[in-house]
Parts: C-alpha cells; structure tokens; sequence
C-alpha cells in the first residue's frame, strides 16, 4: 500500500477559554488515499470543523494543537512546518471552502480582486494573466459572464453564487485536498444540490482528493465514499458509505439515521434521546453513553477502544 | 451618480439647517431682557434705544422678523454684530481659517497617533502594549481638554521652554512656526478624540479580525499582512470614520475653552467673546456656522462611507 | 464545583453578569473605589456644611473658604495641597468641590435620562411622523457642538446652577433619545406589547408600564458613561466662568484661577484638574465595564 495523501494523528486540539478547557477534538486518526473523498460527520459542536481547521493550522489561541499531534501530509508533518512555509501550504496545496458563503467573501473588495490576489499569492502570474484565469476559474464553477461579474461585488452575488466563487478560488491551484466544511449549509435544497454536484465534477476532473465536512448523513452519501463518525472530539465510527449508512455499528450513528426524515430507513422518525454534552464537562467513559440506551456501567467509566471490526470498518464501542 | 447621491444627502440635510436656523432665532427671543439695552447699558436714552430697535428691526411683530430673519440668511446676510459693529458674516469668514487649521491640525494629530496605535493594540490584544495603549487612550477620554492645556502649558511652554504658549501665526506666512504655535493647541484639543479613535480602532479591529472572511482569507494562505492592511484594515475603518464624524463637533465646541487659553483669534474665541458681550447677531451667526460645518463634516462622512464600503447604494 | 459553572454559566441574570465582569475586572474595581470615595466625600460635605457649619472639615484640614495670609503655598505638612490665591486650603477646596460636582452631574444626567427616554419612547413606539419630527429636533441639538450649545444657553438664561444642570442635561439628552428609540422599535414588535395593545390598554400605559422598563438598562449604561462626560462639560463651563458661580466652590472655577496663577503656583491648577481627570475617568472604567456585561456579543466571543 502506498502512503497516505494525509494522515492525521492522535490529533488533539483544545480552547483554554475562561470557563474551562474545551477538548474540541481529542485523539482523532485517519488516513486519506490521494484522489478519495472522506466524509466527516457530526452534529454542530462535535469537532469536525476544528479537525479540519487544524489540519490547516488555523487554530489561534486560545485554541491549541496539543503537542503529540501529528498531520501527515506527502509525507511531511505540517505540525512542523514554519508558519511561512505552512502559509504557501494554505490555499495552495490544501484549501478550504467554508460553511458560510455570505460571510466568507470579504464585502469591500471585487471578486476579481479577492480571486486574483489568491491566484498572484501562490503563482508567478503578471494582474492580466491572474485575471484570465479567474475568468477561466469562474466559468468553470458554472458563473455566466465571469469577464463582467469579475467586477461586482460580494453583495450583488446569491448565497449559491458567493460558494461557487469561494470554490474558485478554492481550486485555483489545483490543490492536492479540498476541506469543505458544511459547504451547502447555508444554502437552500436545490442550490445545495446544485454545489454538491459541482464539488463533485471538480474533484473528478482535477483528481484532488476532499474531506467533505457535515452534519447531514443525506448528502454525504452522494459524494465521498468513506465516512467518519465524530462526537464530542472523538471518533465513533467509521466505514465505507454505503455499508456505514445501510448497517450502522454505533448506537448514535444509528441515532442519526433514525432522526433523519429524508434517508430511506425503516421506521418512525426518532431523534436522539437527550443533548449534546456540556463542552467543557463532557461525560466520562463513553462520551454518547449518557444518551444511549445500551449503555452500562462499563461505558460510564472507560472510553471503548477503537476496534476493527473488518476491513475498512471501526467503532468504538462496548456492544463490539 | 456619486454627485447624485452628494446632492440627495444636502437634500436630507437642510431641514436640519432649517431647524438649527429657527432654533437659534427662537433661543435668542426666548432670552431675558433686550439685547439693545443691554449692550447699551442703561444710561443710553429712549430715543437712541428706540432707533437701534428700529434699526435692527427689533420693534417688528416676531413672525415679520423671523421672515426678514430667514430672508437675509438665504442671500447670506448674517446681519450686522454689535459689538463689533462689522457684518457677521464677514468677521466668520476672516476668522475661519485660523479655526480651521487648528481643528484639521488636531484632527490630523489625532487620527495619525490613534489609528496606527489602535491597530497594534488589536494585534498584540492582552500584552503589555495593549494595556499601554489602552490606558493612554483612558487618559484621552477622560482628561478635560482645558487641563491638558494647562499641563502642557506649564510643562512643555514654561519649563522646558521648547513650544509657543500662546498666539497663532498664520500658517501661509510662515509655516513652520505656525505649526509650532498649534501643536500644543492641536494636542490639548485633541486628546479626546484621540482617545475614542483608538478604542474604536481596537475594537472593530478586533471585530474584523473575528469575521469568517478574515478567516477564509487566512486559509486562502494570503500574506498576514495582506489580511491585516488590506482585508481587515478597510472593513474596520468604517465605525472609525463614523465615530471621527461625530467627534468632529466635539472639536468645534472644544476649540472656544482652548482659543481662549491659547489666545489664538478664531471663531472659537469670537464665541465666547460674543457671548460676554450678548452680540446677538453674531451669536446667531456663530450657531449656524458650526451647524453648517457639522453637517459638512456629515455629508464626508457619508461620502467616504460610500468609497470604502460598496454595499452602500446611492441611492 | 465545574457542575456548578457550567450551570451559571448559560443561566445567570443580569446581577450576575455586572459582578463576574467587576470581579475579573481590576480598572473597574478602582473606577467603582474612587466613585464610593467620590460620593462619600459629597455626603460628608453636605452633612458638614448643612448642620456643622463648616466644622468637621475645619477641625479636620482646614476652612474651605477661610481667607489666610499665606497666599500660593507649595503643598507642606499644614497644607497638603498648598494654598490658593487667598491662602484658603486647597485640599479642603477640593473636597468641598466634590459635593457640586456630584450634585450638577448627577442632576444634569438626571435631566438627559428622563427627557432622553421619554422622547427616545415615544419615538419609537409611535413612528411615522411623530418619529420623524421628534428625532429631527433631536439632530439639530446633536449638530451644534455640545460645548457650545451648553454655553448658549447659559449666556442667554443666566449663570446658575440650575441653568448649568440644563444645559447639560440638554446636551447629553440625544445619546439617550438614540439609544431608548432603536431599543424600543424592537420591543414593540415583541409579544407582550402586542399582547397589551391587544387588550386595548391605553398607548401611555404600554409605554409606562412595558416598553420603558424593557429599554431603561440600555439607558442605564448610557447613564453610566455620561457622568463622567457631563462633569467634564460642567467643568468647562464654569472654567469659562459661565457655569456655578463663586463663592460655591468647584473645580472648574478652581481650575480656571489656577490657570491665571500657573506660572506662580502651579497646584493650584493641578489637583482640581486631577480631581476632575480621575472622576470622569473612574465612570468612563465603570461604565464600560457595565456595558461589557450587557453586550452578549462579547459573552459568547471565545466559542465563535
């Protein structure tokens, strides 16, 4: 087998806030093969979106990268990396495509200004040939007249317009992996499919690898072919799509299936039991055990090991 | 269309102008006793007191000389002051640039010194700089200008003898030595102004520095500074220039207590001056001059609103 | 004990929220020290004056207005603060100025906080037209420069404590009308007023009875940060000596004769100056310190 694109691991990340220490992703690993896309799942508050803003290194205080962590990526441990040699890493070979597209742009500058500054950063380009290349970039995110957009600015763009410029400029230098946290969130049903498939084409043209960020096992299906489970900074769960989504192992991914009405499953529609823990006191042992309905008193007080159960297929849990 | 959109805002603005017009022929009605035998004193005669009534067209019923009173400030007669026995309007505009450059010198200092400094104490938040910064700017907003002059006098002017104390020369004669003559002025009076910058800047500063754009920026991999001058700077400056408008008649009003200290001969000092002696006519015009370089100061605001931040329409 | 916090921590009504942001705040703390000392001082004076004729204080450091030979002393063991142009003991001057400045600003602020809200309510509630004449009165008083527009008033009226305390209050009245206003335009969409007006209560009743007291802690921060702004404005006008008028003593108009004697008897300026530096300084710490426990952007900062 070859190396991994990326490897993340024991990957800790904690806030020191004035309340308490906020273990926002405790001991997380995986591996992502060039060219795959992983799906990260979890609800809000579960650590997903600060696995992948560590992954990029933008935690800034009072959040911290624990020492112990390592982020493997072409070989190289970007835990290690000078924050200068880290910054031509951002955008460049990894890049981000945020959750909110009408916050992410920023407001007093032109599109064109905002993409060809990306562009000029990372390539040796002169102004007109960065702006043929937004030009280039904007049409084939699917934005008609991009040589007279390329002038507007953010607030003359629809929600779905201002995610296909961020996912310009995402891949305006053909990265080798994309991280989009919660891309479609914010935006409506058909406008959400719309992205998804974009994503979806651009990954396959361009063969980068992406880590698909969100809370809505739905989607997920459509477009990554490995799926991680996270809860409370910790990985629960995790296999290929298709078998996680038909045949969940955990009891709280299982939970997930049953609370959502748009995924074909047996049954009435039951949310999960309780709510998400208090992050700064989460449980012990099991962090869902408070929540589920095996629990025993083994799983208040050990956190169960991650166990592999076949190929590509791991949970942690006690039922296992 | 930015000249449409300048025209429109003018438009909002005069019913304002009326307002402040109306109110300082109200406020001066209002008053106890009749300026003309105030200033006179009470050993002028009847007669002489009835011709200057006449005369200034004090024995007119009120509304005819609210209509005279409106028709003169509409072609820009001011009427005649009192005291000094010259037009009005005359005696504003000869002092008006010995204000002026007193206020732009103090709003230059202000803006130079706060908005550099606000930025670093953003960045550095919670260190020592930070903590320095923000207790200068405590300092600024909360020291009375006249006692500013007062230290600065004694220890700058008197003891170590390095700075004018007092006068104006004007700065088109020789320019160095009228800065000379400002910078103590400039400094006094602009303390407090100095002060709000700085807070503001720090914290919208912060605030942007907080905005998922900031953020995306950075993971776009762009340059730190980049993402500070640039993307942040522009967006962070907005509630800067805002609260800089507004302190703009701070600065006006605080340029009557440091003229007299400094004994500097502008529109501040011709203020008090009129206000001693109850020149009503010059009174009034000294209200509307400040009300209409207030609302100048609005109508910059606005219009340097609308360059930095495209969402504005002009509408 | 963390059970504990992460309970308050989501649950805690507004009491709670000044006393966490005092406690963590250490520049408050002194603010909230020198206004006790402030006023304490303002109640002592008053006591002093009303029922012992001056003696405490002149047992204590000396008469404030007794008129000695030892003209423009430097500060000594007999006067800490030294003397002023008529030998009189300036750190019994600067206590007895206490007790003006509390009662003018206070008072002052007083006037802003009633009037201000009142306009700022009935603005907001009503709107349309009613809105739009009250708050173009309130711009015209915003656009002449509040220092001047106070010394107008006191020019035209009379210098006396009373014309100062409205003048000020005049000035300072916009920030509360602004802010009451936008407070209330919200509130009035909110159930409870709906609720009211449903049941056909008169329109003065709701804004008594419900929309002030929804807006008035608003109003309370801005109160908190105008004290400091008005006696600072009080101290201007009677250092142009168009405010309180001798022989009350205050620090404006001990400033102002100290000014003339600068070069002579430099103290003379300064302690009235400090005194007039640290209490507005000690309401600005205060107050922001209260607006920071109202704001619930700052609250919910670090988990964004």
């Amino acid at each position: 087998m070859t190396d991994p694109l990326l490897s993340v691991e024991n990957l800790r990340t904690y806030f020191y806030t004035p309340y308490g220490v906020v273990k926002a992703v405790n001991g997380v690993n995986f591996e992502l093969e060039s060219g795959k896309a992983l799906g990260i799942i979890g609800e809000s508050g579960s650590g997903k979106t600060v696995t992948g803003l560590s992954i990029m290194r933008l935690i800034f205080p009072p959040g911290k990268i624990l020492k112990g962590s390592r982020i493997m990526f072409q070989g190289e441990d970007l835990l290690l990396k000078p924050e200068n040699e880290m910054r031509s890493v951002r955008g460049n070979r990894i890049s981000m495509v945020f959750q909110d597209p009408m916050t992410s742009l920023n407001p007093v500058f032109t599109i064109g200004e905002q993409l060809t500054r990306v562009i000029q950063t990372h390539q040796d380009l002169t102004k007109k040939e960065a702006i043929e290349k937004a030009i280039t970039l904007l049409k084939e995110v699917g934005i008609s007249d991009p040589e007279k957009r390329i002038k507007n600015y953010p607030h003359q763009f629809s929600g779905g317009m201002r995610q296909r410029v961020l996912i310009a400029m995402a891949i305006s230098c053909h990265p080798n992996l994309i991280i989009a946290d919660e891309p479609t969130t914010a935006l409506d049903v058909t406008t959400q499919a719309k992205i998804i498939e974009l994503l979806k084409d651009l990954q396959r043209k361009i063969g980068t690898s992406l880590i698909f960020i969100t809370h809505d096992l739905a989607l997920i299906s459509e477009i990554v072919s490995e799926v991680i489970v996270m809860y409370c900074g910790m990985i629960l769960e995790r296999g290929e799509v298709d078998e996680l989504l038909s045949e969940p192992l955990h009891p709280y991914t299982e939970g997930l299936l049953h609370s959502l009405p748009d995924v074909n499953i047996k049954g009435d529609l039951q949310p999960i039991e309780g709510t998400i823990p208090s992050p700064i006191n989460p449980p012990s042992g099991c962090k869902f055990h408070p929540r589920c309905k095996h629990a025993t008193v083994e799983c208040r007080e050990d956190v169960p090991e991650f166990k592999k159960i076949r190929s590509d297929r791991y949970v942690s849990c006690i039922l296992y | 269309m930015r000249t449409e959109y300048i025209i429109n805002r003018l438009i909002q603005v005069l019913p304002v102008m009326l307002g402040i017009i109306t109110l300082a022929f109200v406020m001066l009605r209002l008053a106890p006793g009749d300026p003309i035998t105030i200033y006179m004193g009470v050993r002028a005669s009847e007669e002489d007191l009835q011709y200057l009534r006449h005369l200034y067209g004090f024995d007119k019923p009120i509304y005819l000389q609210y209509i005279d009173y409106l028709k003169r400030i509409a072609v820009g007669d001011f009427g005649t002051s009192i005291s000094y026995q010259k037009p009005v309007f005359d005696i504003i505009l000869k002092r008006l640039p010995v204000t002026l450059s007193l206020v732009l010198y103090s709003l230059g200092f202000s803006v130079i010194v706060a908005i550099p400094a606000g930025i670093y104490s953003a960045l550095h938040k919670n260190r020592i700089s930070d903590h320095i910064v923000r207790f200068i700017s405590l300092i600024g907003v909360s020291i009375p200008r006249f006692f500013t002059a007062i230290l600065l006098i004694y220890m700058l002017g008197y003891y170590l003898e390095i700075l004018p104390i007092s006068g104006y020369v004007p700065l088109r004669e020789d320019f160095v030595k009228g800065s000379m003559h400002l910078i103590l002025p400039a400094v006094s009076l602009g303390g407090a102004l100095m002060g709000y910058t700085m807070r503001v800047m720090r914290s919208s500063m912060l605030e942007v520095l907080g905005e998922n754009y900031i953020k995306a920026a950075r993971a776009f991999g762009l340059q730190e500074k980049v993402v500070v001058w640039r993307y942040a700077l522009r967006n962070a400056l907005l509630p800067v220039i805002t609260i800089i408008g507004l302190q703009f008649s701070t600065l006006l009003g605080g340029s009557i207590i440091i003229e007299e200290i400094f004994g500097i001969e502008g529109i501040g000092r011709l203020t008090y001056r009129a206000l001693l002696a109850r020149d009503y006519p010059l009174i009034q015009g000294v209200v509307i001059y400040y009300s209409f370089l207030f609302l100048l100061s609005v109508i910059i605001v606005d219009v340097l609103y609308a360059i930095i931040d495209p969402r504005i329409k002009y509408e | 004990m963390s059970e504990k916090m992460s309970v308050t921590m989501f649950k805690k009504p507004w009491v709670k929220d000044i006393s966490i942001e005092f406690r963590s705040n250490i520049p408050a703390l002194f603010g909230l020290f020198l206004i006790f000392l402030l006023f304490f001082s303002a109640i002592f004076v008053t006591i002093d004056s009303t029922f012992f004729d001056r003696k405490i204080i002149s047992t204590l450091i000396a008469d404030p207005l007794e008129m000695t030979p030892d003209t423009y002393q430097p500060p000594s063991k007999d006067h800490w603060f030294g003397t002023d142009e008529f030998g009189r003991d300036i750190l019994a001057r600067v206590i007895y100025g206490s007790q003006t400045a509390v009662i003018v600003g206070i008072s002052s602020v007083g006037f802003s906080f009633v009037f201000g809200v009142l306009i700022g309510a009935i603005a907001g509630f009503y709107g349309g037209k009613v809105d739009h004449v009250l708050m173009r009165m309130v711009e015209v008083l915003y656009s002449i420069p509040a220092l001047a527009f106070a010394l107008f008033i006191v020019a035209i009226f009379g210098a006396n404590i009373q014309n100062v305390v409205i003048a000020v209050g005049i000035i300072n009245m916009p920030k509360f009308a602004r802010v009451i206003r936008s407070e209330v335009l919200s509130i009035k969409e909110r159930e409870f007023v709906m609720a009211a007006r449903a049941l056909g209560l008169k329109n003065s009743r709701i804004i008594m009875d419900h929309v002030i007291p929804n807006a008035i802690t608003s109003a309370l921060v801005v109160a908190t940060l105008s004290i400091g702004t008005a006696i600072l404005d009080v101290a201007a006008l009677s250092f142009l000596g168009f405010g309180v008028q001798p022989p009350t003593i205050s620090w404006g108009l001990m400033l102002s004769s100290g000014r003339e004697a600068l070069f002579i008897d430099p103290y003379l300026a300064f302690f009235p100056g400090l005194a007039i530096f640290l209490t507005a300084m000690s309401f600005n710490l205060v107050g922001d310190a209260v607006r920071d426990a109202f704001d619930p952007k700052l609250k919910t900062r670090w988990n964004r």
